[in-house]
């Protein structure tokens, strides 16, 4: 399955084929779509033998480590499920492969290994930030230039496969059923059932603390989606709050976002965390009745200013602002001074300061890049700041 | 060597702490010897904490126990309505 056909020569011409059939128990998506070049598959294993299977520095398990790592961090759902199998089929000892793709920093795995993915990260994700520093701390643990030789070509492999998989189209087909088997390694272990295969349309690696009671509504548990609601009101609120400026209209806006969720739960498909689509449809809420109130100021402008914002008060600030007024006083002066920020400022401070959403989650419920939302939580909290110096600087001690 | 305006373009990041480990050298290097950036900086610092820790605009929980009945009764009334529906 994948965008293109393959080739229906027979498998059995190409060597090639034949050993990977032979190693796999069936010819992956992966290379089944590349069939009509079969001299290019011919490359690719000559390349993953040499990179990632043949001994080198680095041990095997290191190796699928930052392969599964960085496909994950590359979302490549294809190159996560099948290295998953893999690195069970070689029976590799350490932490489910999921563990690892998910988060390696709280798995438990040597320290040096810990850094090793963390720098192999870094150069998937930052390719431009990585440094001397970075190499530094891989000699403190222990690796040398051919440990973080391989370590760089096995990231610059792992991104290979994932584009490859991501521009093929290729669907998820590694199946303990068809590994193990093929393998004739006995059953395949119960705890894996139905882990893999996921459909081609969701991302298995978004791990979400609202899946089970997700799941529990749509099956009809009013419970659980009364605890969801309970769970997550506090951030739709103040979503709303964030786009109304209007606690009362927020207020009432709240329940007909629930409302929406509760009716519309098919549609969500598990692309996002729930409280992401949750938080979009409050957005939507609060956005519908900005037009209502045919309000022009929105958050669907997509200019970002040109002109830096520059501070004016720059009076040092009381050590502790937090003694010059009482909790209730500090809150009212904040809350009014949020309300007077242009929404576009405004909402990306609520939901990233106020909500401690990531810079990532907030960037996608606002549908901006991570780029555009920096600089939009520069200057809105730059001009937050602005508006609270009055108040906070030193002489306002003596008031 | 970093300008004033260079801080101010990586004072959010810095306050994250997601700049590089060069990139924040150059902008604590500037702020060693100019005081308006770190005026800048400590009432920046000083505001995000207020907000974070500020409880702002918190739903009650009279409020909160409000809405949530109310979306359990009119989920309710709807499933009633529904099932009445294809009953009949």
């Amino acid at each position: 399955m994948s965008y293109i056909r393959g080739a229906s020569a027979d498998e059995n011409e190409f060597p090639t084929l034949l050993a990977i059939k032979a190693a796999f128990g069936f010819i992956p998506n992966f290379f089944r779509a590349q069939t009509l070049r079969p001299d290019l598959i011919d490359a690719e294993a000559g390349l993953v033998s040499a990179i990632l299977v043949k001994e080198g520095a680095l041990t095997r398990r290191q190796k699928e480590y930052i392969f599964l790592a960085c496909s994950a961090d590359n979302l490549s759902t294809y190159c996560v499920t099948a290295h998953c199998e893999i690195v069970r089929m070689l029976g590799i000892e350490g932490p489910e492969p999921e563990q690892i793709a998910l988060d390696h920093t709280v798995s438990n795995i040597p320290a040096s290994d810990k850094a090793l993915l963390d720098v192999a990260i870094k150069l998937n994700n930052h390719p431009r930030e990585v440094g001397p520093a970075d190499i530094d701390i891989l000699r403190t643990h222990g690796f040398g230039d051919q440990h973080i030789l391989e370590m760089v070509i096995m990231v610059g492999l792992t991104k290979f496969s994932n584009f490859v998989a991501f521009g093929l189209g290729t669907v998820p087909d590694f199946d303990p059923s068809k590994v193990v088997h093929g393998l004739g390694l006995g059953p395949v272990p119960t705890k894996f059932e139905n882990k893999l295969n996921p459909p081609s349309d969701s991302l298995p690696l978004i791990k979400d603390e609202d899946a089970d009671l997700v799941s529990r509504t749509r099956s009809g548990d009013l419970d659980a989606f009364d605890q969801l609601v309970r769970r997550h009101q506090q951030r739709i609120y103040r979503t709303l709050v964030a786009i109304t400026r209007n606690p009362d209209e927020a207020e009432d806006g709240l329940q007909n976002v629930f409302l929406s969720a509760y009716q519309h739960l098919g549609n969500f498909q598990g692309n996002s965390r729930f409280l992401t689509w949750l938080t979009r449809i409050a957005i939507n809420e609060g956005t519908g009745r900005l037009r209502t109130r045919r309000e022009t100021e929105t958050l669907g402008e997509t200019s970002e200013d040109d002109v830096p914002f520059r501070p004016r008060d720059v009076t040092a600030w009381h050590a502790n602002p937090e003694d010059l007024y009482s909790l209730s006083e500090l809150r009212h002066k904040l809350e009014q001074a949020l309300l007077k920020l242009p929404t576009k400022y405004r909402v990306p401070v609520m939901l990233r300061d106020l909500e401690q959403c990531t810079a990532e989650e907030t960037a996608e419920v606002l549908e901006i890049t991570v780029a555009a939302l920096k600089s939009r939580l520069l200057r809105g909290r730059l001009m937050l700041r602005e508006a609270l110096a009055p108040m906070m600087g030193r002489r306002a001690a003596n008031v | 060597m970093f300008s004033c305006e260079d801080v101010l373009a990586e004072l959010s990041d810095y306050l994250d702490n997601e700049l590089t480990e060069s990139l924040r050298k150059q902008v604590e290097e500037h702020m060693v010897h100019c005081r308006t950036c770190r005026a800048v900086y400590d009432s920046t610092r000083k505001t995000l904490r207020i907000v974070t820790e500020s409880g702002s605009f918190e739903l009650s929980e009279d409020v909160s126990s409000r809405v949530a009945s109310s979306i359990r009764a009119k989920i309710r009334a709807r499933r009633a309505n529904t099932e009445d529906t294809s009953g009949s």
